[in-house]
């Protein structure tokens, strides 16, 4: 079974996300910072009206972030929450078979839950991310429910 | 001052010093003690003037007493008259006191004695107005009281029986008589009570009429009051004798005053000569001191003329000695200026032969120095040319430096179009960076329409390709816009390291130019000043070459002359020869003369020490000490004196004399 990916980096590592799981892509907001949140929560930002949450992934995944003229905003939705995230530069949209996608033994304890699976080709290796992972956070969920849970609603 | 004057002034200047003071001295003490004398003669006079004038005024004193007792007495006017007359005269004696000098003496004596003979005459007038009061038998009071008394008497006569009353009558008559003669008071009384009696007695009468009683009462008692102011005048009249008393009391112990200064004055005056005289003595004492000091300083300077006369005598001694030697000298010079004079002439004749020589060889310069006038000027029309040359180089050389600056100016145009291209480049890159923009927008799109395209599933499969084929061709149109903007970063900087390298060049070479044509310029206008120098030098040459002719010809002219001047100088040689063999002659003349000077000091000695054994032996030491030097100048002395021995002319001072000379000369020595 084929499934679509959208690939993008992050400090010079190549990232992925599901198509499916992706609401929008857009080009970096207005942000609004907040205060006392973690360092790896950006601010917030306004789509068309609704009220977001920015990551930022490089912090959240604790690498040196390496801004290009394409730095773009993932926008993900994962079960009510949808959230945007920073990237460095956005590559392309592309196809996978499950051959070459290969799952990670992910039972929600390890730290390194974050990857739900890795897709090799050539030397080349996409880690794709597990969205539980990132939403499973006290701060996000806290911040995210208090700017814009009742919108949603 | 006094030693610049002669001896004969000098001697002359003491004598009369000396006699001026002696006349000086004797006329003064003899003008003092005249005066002296004078002094005292007219104290004296003056003194015998005031005594012998005193004793007049006492004997005018008396003399006006005299008159003055007399006319009180007799109360005559001729005794007034003379009285008056005394008085005067003895103002006027007083008045000739004063002038004698007496108010000197004393002062007051005038004005008192005048105030006492003022009172005098004041109260001789008053006595005689008392008397002329007082009247006599038929006038007065004295013709009144006559007059009652005859009416008294005419009264009586007639009557009866009247001697009782006559008695009375005559009694008071006789006391009035009495009382005229005595002055007495008791008459007075006497008169009184006689009067008194005659009033009982004419009372007692009763013969007689009762009218001619009141009538006799009546003149009794006026006679009576008329002799009681009779009384009264009398009584004044003694005090006015009083007054006068007084007054000549006054004068009489004034004038003893006056006798008593006088005589103070004379002991005073007495006293003051007595100081004169003793000035005097003080005076003749210090004179003759000042004398003898006078007399001391002459001496003292006559010792000093005759020292330094000694001195000169001495010195004219060696000078006489040295003028012999010097004589003898001469005569060794002349006779080596003779035969100097021979060889000069020898050399004389060398030196025209030489002057022969010396003649053709400048007119041989002559014409070498015209051939160097030509040549110099040949290089002077040569180095002008070269001067003109370089001037045309050094403009030639501008000509290069205002080429090399529009060069300049043509570069910077090229450079500001090199600027406009880099500027043109910039904007390209600005434009690619908006399609850059573009690219990721379609990219961005593509990647939606990709999301919309899976939310479709099944539908949007063929969209999806879409999409992902527009994310293509944005994705390689993005790459190309990137290796455009490269290529342009590229040329950009292509462009700009060009601009900077052309411009450092082309400045490091227009500056390179600009030093090498400043240096050309330089070197070409030193080089027209060289020139120029060498022009002028080439000139001045050219000048000196002719000045050179013209001077060796006039030293031709002048090598004739000095030839002309040897064929002189040789005629001068021999003349030279003989002036030297008279000189020769004087100096045996100037020997003989320097002896007879030594014989003419040695009589001046005589004259001025006397015939004095000693005199010689100072004479020889004042010489020792001018003359003689240390010893180390005596060999030199001895030879002369051995070769003046030799010529037999000069010097016969005995050695003895000589060897005292070196004696005295060594014990100074050992004292100084």
């Amino acid at each position: 079974m084929e499934s679509e990916i959208i690939e993008f980096l992050v400090g010079g590592e190549r990232f992925a996300l599901y198509l499916a799981d992706v609401f929008e892509v857009v080009k970096p907001p207005t942000i609004s910072p907040v205060p006392f949140t973690p360092d790896y929560i950006v601010g917030i930002f306004n789509l068309r009206g609704q009220v977001l949450t920015l990551l930022d992934l490089a912090k959240k995944l604790g690498i040196e972030s390496r801004p290009s003229s394409e730095q773009a905003v993932v926008i993900f939705e994962y079960e009510d929450y949808r959230i945007g995230m920073q990237v460095d530069h956005l590559d392309k949209v592309s196809t996978v078979g499950s051959d070459e996608l290969q799952a990670c033994k992910n039972d929600g304890e390890s730290k390194y839950s974050f990857v739900r699976g890795t897709i090799r080709s050539g030397s080349q290796m996409t880690m794709i991310l597990d969205l539980k992972a990132f939403v499973d956070d006290v701060e996000l969920k806290q911040i995210n429910d208090h700017f814009s849970r009742s919108e949603v609603a | 001052m006094l030693s610049r004057l002669s001896l004969k002034v000098r001697v002359w200047i003491y004598l009369g010093g000396i006699c001026l003071l002696v006349v000086a001295g004797f006329s003064g003490k003899e003008l003092l003690n005249s005066s002296i004398s004078q002094q005292i003669e007219a104290t004296r006079q003056e003194i015998d003037t005031l005594k012998s004038g005193l004793a007049d005024l006492k004997l005018h004193v008396y003399r006006t007493r005299e008159a003055e007792r007399a006319y009180f007495i007799s109360g005559n006017l001729e005794d007034f008259e003379s009285t008056k007359k005394s008085i005067n005269d003895l103002r006027s004696e007083i008045a000739k006191l004063r002038r004698d000098g007496l108010d000197e003496v004393y002062p007051n004596f005038g004005m008192d004695t005048l105030r006492i003979v003022e009172s005098y005459e004041s109260s001789a007038k008053t006595l005689k107005d008392l008397f002329v009061e007082e009247g006599d038998k038929d006038s007065g009071i004295r013709g009144v009281i006559r007059n009652h008394a005859h009416k008294i008497e005419s009264i009586l006569k007639p009557l009866e029986n009247n001697s009782p009353l006559y008695t009375h009558y005559l009694m008071i008559r006789r006391h009035e008589k009495d009382y005229i003669l005595r002055r007495l008071d008791r008459y007075v009384g006497e008169i009184r009570d006689e009067g008194n009696a005659f009033k009982q007695t004419i009372a007692a009468r009763s013969d007689i009429e009762l009218a001619t009683k009141q009538i006799l009462y009546e003149i009794l008692d006026d006679y009576h009051q008329q002799f009681a102011s009779f009384y009264r005048l009398d009584q004044r009249k003694k005090e006015v004798t009083s007054d006068f008393d007084r007054a000549v009391e006054e004068l009489a112990s004034q004038i003893d005053l006056t006798e008593k200064r006088i005589l103070e004055f004379e002991k005073d005056s007495i006293a003051q000569i007595g100081e004169l005289a003793q000035v005097q003595t003080m005076i003749s004492i210090l004179t003759t001191i000042v004398t003898f000091l006078i007399i001391g300083f002459i001496v003292i300077q006559f010792r000093e003329l005759s020292k330094k006369l000694a001195e000169i005598a001495a010195s004219i001694f060696a000078t006489s000695e040295e003028t012999s030697e010097a004589g003898v000298e001469l005569l060794s010079g002349s006779q080596k200026t003779s035969s100097a004079t021979t060889e000069q002439a020898s050399a004389i004749q060398e030196t025209v032969a030489t002057l022969n020589e010396i003649s053709a060889m400048v007119n041989r310069s002559v014409e070498n120095a015209k051939n160097s006038a030509e040549k110099a000027n040949d290089s002077h029309l040569i180095a002008s040319e070269g001067g003109k040359a370089s001037e045309e180089m050094r403009q030639a050389m501008a000509a290069i430096s205002t080429t090399i600056e529009e060069l300049l100016a043509a570069v910077e145009f090229s450079n500001t179009r090199f600027d406009q291209v880099s500027k043109i480049i910039e904007k390209i890159s600005e434009k690619t960076s908006v399609i850059n923009e573009i690219v990721f927008q379609t990219k961005l799109l593509s990647f939606n329409a990709s999301v919309e395209a899976a939310r479709a599933k099944e539908h949007g499969r063929g969209f999806s390709v879409v999409a992902q084929e527009v994310g293509n061709l944005a994705q390689m149109s993005g790459q190309s816009a990137r290796e455009i903007s490269e290529l342009l970063m590229e040329s950009r900087e292509q462009v700009s390291q060009i601009l900077a390298e052309s411009k450092q060049k082309v400045s490091e070479l227009v500056e390179k130019g600009k030093q090498r044509i400043q240096l050309g310029t330089e070197l070409s206008l030193r080089c027209n000043e060289i020139l120029q120098s060498v022009v002028e030098n080439s000139g001045t040459v050219r000048e000196m070459m002719n000045d050179i002719a013209e001077a060796s010809k006039e030293q031709a002219e002048g090598v004739q002359n000095i030839s002309i001047a040897m064929n002189q100088l040789d005629e001068s040689t021999h003349i030279n020869s003989e002036v030297a063999h008279d000189t020769a002659n004087c100096a045996r003349t100037l020997a003989e003369q320097a002896k007879l000077m030594r014989s003419s000091v040695s009589q001046l000695e005589m004259v001025v020490f006397g015939n004095r054994s000693s005199s010689t032996h100072t004479s020889a030491s004042l010489v020792t000490k001018r003359s003689s030097k240390p010893t180390n100048h005596r060999p030199k002395k001895q030879q002369a004196q051995a070769s003046a021995g030799k010529s037999g002319k000069i010097s016969n001072l005995p050695s003895a004399d000589d060897q005292g000379w070196d004696q005295s000369d060594d014990d100074q020595r050992i004292a100084s």
